[in-house]
């Protein structure tokens, strides 16, 4: 057969591309932050003009979302859900097959943006063909998890297999109905084209980015504190509000427009309740290290966890902030909103992935990860080129909610300006974050090619699925 | 069982006198007009409600258990009234003075509020039949001790005993919460009290 059938294949492959994937993408998105500040740059290089700034910023976040954090995601599904089922990867062959069609998924969804195929919707931008595959490929990974479960030797679920499970049967609906049911020519248009788009856009975070990126906290904090998760019950009680109060937030992104004023309220009602599940998975991360914050100073995995949560509240805090309605009049279309949306992806969810990575691959691989200095490094330069980044632009984008609010037609051309020194800091913490990640994927590929064997644990365990 | 009763019994009271006595207040369309206080109202019910259900399920500090147990239900309860008065308050004060052929305002109102809470209490009511009948509910906490037997062993950091004095790392992140929470409030406050009040949203 062409595709590897050896245990954890799959999660290894997908843990590989997808920090290519993570590279590439945050590459063109350093890019466009240099042309925010020199917009120039690609005019009169005739090669360059295939990297304006509306082709590079959607590769930016198709990559990041598409390419890296999904890759890492369905690698973090293979890992953790047959452990938790006390079973084997249903089908390592078909994991590998989705490996491969991943990759040649993200290699026609760059080039289809370079050369400007952009059906003009967020993070929806693909054509038609793309979107199709795309769900193609949910069915493969997700096919696997749910045969891999519906084959568990554990009777009772623990809280990461509900957060996955949950993921797994919601992300193709939203995908599916966020993306015009697929369709060649959209049927759904105008108004009514923003809602089922900002359906899908905000929901992709809640019902996919969210809950797996959750569950992985959840699976990681006991392994690496070695105290059970506080309460199994409240996070339980997260998981159900969760996935019953995302659905109707995705309109918040339309407060003031032109979209029904009582779908407006709901989706701002709805937001504020997102505080329930963050509370619930506070409350449990704080129980949970209770005891055990010495840990933090040796371990990497646990600093990038315990800066996720940070970021985590904040994101969840800033959110439901933003979706008020006086809120939202100064900060629409912003940069604040562009900062919110990193913290959500970057701070919170890639940060989970960091701390994933460096936990799950040595044990796929059977070798300690090459350099702790490096991965020291890579932590720091990440976590501060992050806060300069995020920081710069919730600021910057304060100033240019209350330039325009001031007076939109004469101040628009001075926000322009104003934004100047947001967008240096912007891309000097930009620049730290991507340096870092150089250096995490260096790391990564000595500890495949020269890490040192993984010395045993002397804490006791039980066979999977005792 | 008795308990319950008299808690549902209690509630539907609450929702009838609020269905029966609406407000005189009327409105030029159904949008209603909703402001920025009904964010205190449902934070307020959300605080109560969470506390509540918190204590019910006696996932408190020790000390507050049997404060929480006993308590926990009518928490619920205000948060859900505090929810029901505050929508009801806020679309009052969202319309504008009484015109004439508006007079059914306040009762559509107070239905469409009625009727949210209707789907939302038989969806979790729902849910939560289904989730005892499936016996989810009575898994208890046996499932988390398995978890860190099964799979892959604990990492070798989990079997480290925490130095006098790291327990106070655990106010890092809490600070830097705190001051984020606090950075973004402020921010928001500056910019919108900056701007003159013409211009303010």
């Amino acid at each position: 057969m062409v595709f590897s059938s050896a245990e954890g294949s799959a999660a290894r492959n997908f843990f590989y591309t997808a920090v290519i994937w993570m590279a590439i993408g945050m590459s063109f998105g350093l890019f466009a932050a240099f042309l925010l500040m020199f917009p120039d740059m690609v005019k009169a290089i005739p090669v360059l003009e295939y990297f304006t700034f509306g082709r590079v910023r959607p590769i930016h976040t198709n990559l990041v979302m598409f390419g890296w954090l999904s890759g890492a995601y369905f690698a973090t599904l293979f890992y953790m859900v047959p452990r938790l089922a006390g079973t084997k990867l249903w089908s390592e062959r078909l994991g590998n097959a989705a490996v491969v069609f991943h990759n040649l998924l993200m290699t026609a969804y760059t080039l289809a943006l370079l050369f400007g195929m952009n059906m003009g919707r967020e993070y929806a931008e693909q054509p038609w063909i793309n979107k199709i595959a795309t769900v193609l490929l949910f069915v493969l990974v997700f096919v696997n998890v749910l045969m891999t479960l519906a084959n568990r030797k554990e009777k009772e679920l623990y809280v990461t297999a509900w957060y996955m499970l949950g993921a797994v049967v919601t992300t193709p609906v939203v995908y599916i109905v966020g993306n015009q049911f697929l369709f060649p020519t959209n049927p759904i248009s105008g108004v009514n084209d923003a809602v089922a788009n900002w359906f899908y856009g905000h929901n992709v975070l809640g019902y996919w980015f969210t809950p797996v990126g959750i569950g992985a906290v959840y699976y990681l904090l006991p392994k690496m504190t070695g105290n059970p998760v506080w309460s199994h019950r409240l996070s339980m009680i997260g998981f159900w509000v969760i996935f019953f109060v995302y659905g109707p937030t995705g309109a918040h992104h339309l407060v003031n427009g032109p979209v029904p004023y009582w779908l407006q309220t709901v989706a701002i009602a709805f937001s504020v309740t997102l505080i329930v599940p963050v509370w619930t998975v506070l409350t449990n991360f704080y129980g949970t290290m209770n005891g055990k914050w010495g840990v933090m100073k040796e371990s990497v995995p646990l600093k990038f966890t315990v800066s996720a949560m940070v970021f985590y509240f904040i994101t969840c805090f800033q959110g439901p902030m933003q979706a008020l309605r006086s809120v939202s009049a100064i900060t629409h279309f912003t940069n604040w909103v562009v900062g919110h949306a990193h913290l959500a992806l970057l701070g919170t969810f890639s940060f989970i992935m960091f701390a994933t990575i460096y936990y799950a691959l040595p044990r796929l691989i059977n070798r300690e990860i090459w350099s702790a200095k490096l991965m020291e490094w890579h932590f720091w330069l990440s976590l501060i080129g992050f806060t300069l980044f995020f920081v710069s632009l919730t600021i910057g984008g304060l100033v240019q909610g209350s330039h325009w609010a001031m007076n939109q037609s004469n101040a628009f051309i001075q926000s322009v300006i104003a934004m100047e020194p947001y967008h240096v800091v912007r891309a000097i913490g930009g620049t730290m974050i991507l340096s870092a990640q150089f250096l995490f994927i260096f790391n990564i590929f000595k500890t495949a090619t020269a890490g040192q064997a993984m010395a045993t644990t002397k804490v006791a365990t039980a066979p999977a699925g005792a | 069982m008795k308990k319950i009763k008299l808690f549902t019994q209690c509630s539907l009271i609450t929702l009838l006198s609020i269905v029966l006595t609406p407000s005189t207040a009327s409105a030029t369309h159904m949008s209603g007009g909703e402001n920025d206080l009904m964010a205190a109202y449902g934070g307020a019910a959300l605080l109560l409600g969470f506390a509540g259900l918190l204590g019910m399920l006696g996932l408190v500090p020790r000390g507050w258990q049997t404060f929480g147990l006993r308590w926990g239900r009518w928490f619920l309860a205000g948060g859900l009234l505090v929810l029901v008065v505050g929508g009801y308050h806020v679309t009052t004060l969202g319309t504008v003075e009484e015109t004439l052929g508006d007079e059914a305002f306040g009762r559509l109102a107070t239905q469409q509020i009625v009727g949210t809470l209707a789907v939302f209490v038989s969806f979790w009511g729902a849910v939560y039949y289904l989730a005892k009948r499936a016996g989810i509910l009575n898994m208890g906490e046996s499932v988390k001790y398995q978890v860190m037997r099964n799979g892959d062993p604990p990492d070798r950091t989990a079997s480290r005993k925490d130095r006098p004095g790291e327990q106070r790392l655990m106010w890092v992140p809490f600070a830097a919460m705190g001051g984020l929470a606090l950075f973004f409030t402020a921010g928001v406050l500056i910019a919108l009290y900056r701007l003159p009040p013409g211009a303010r949203p």
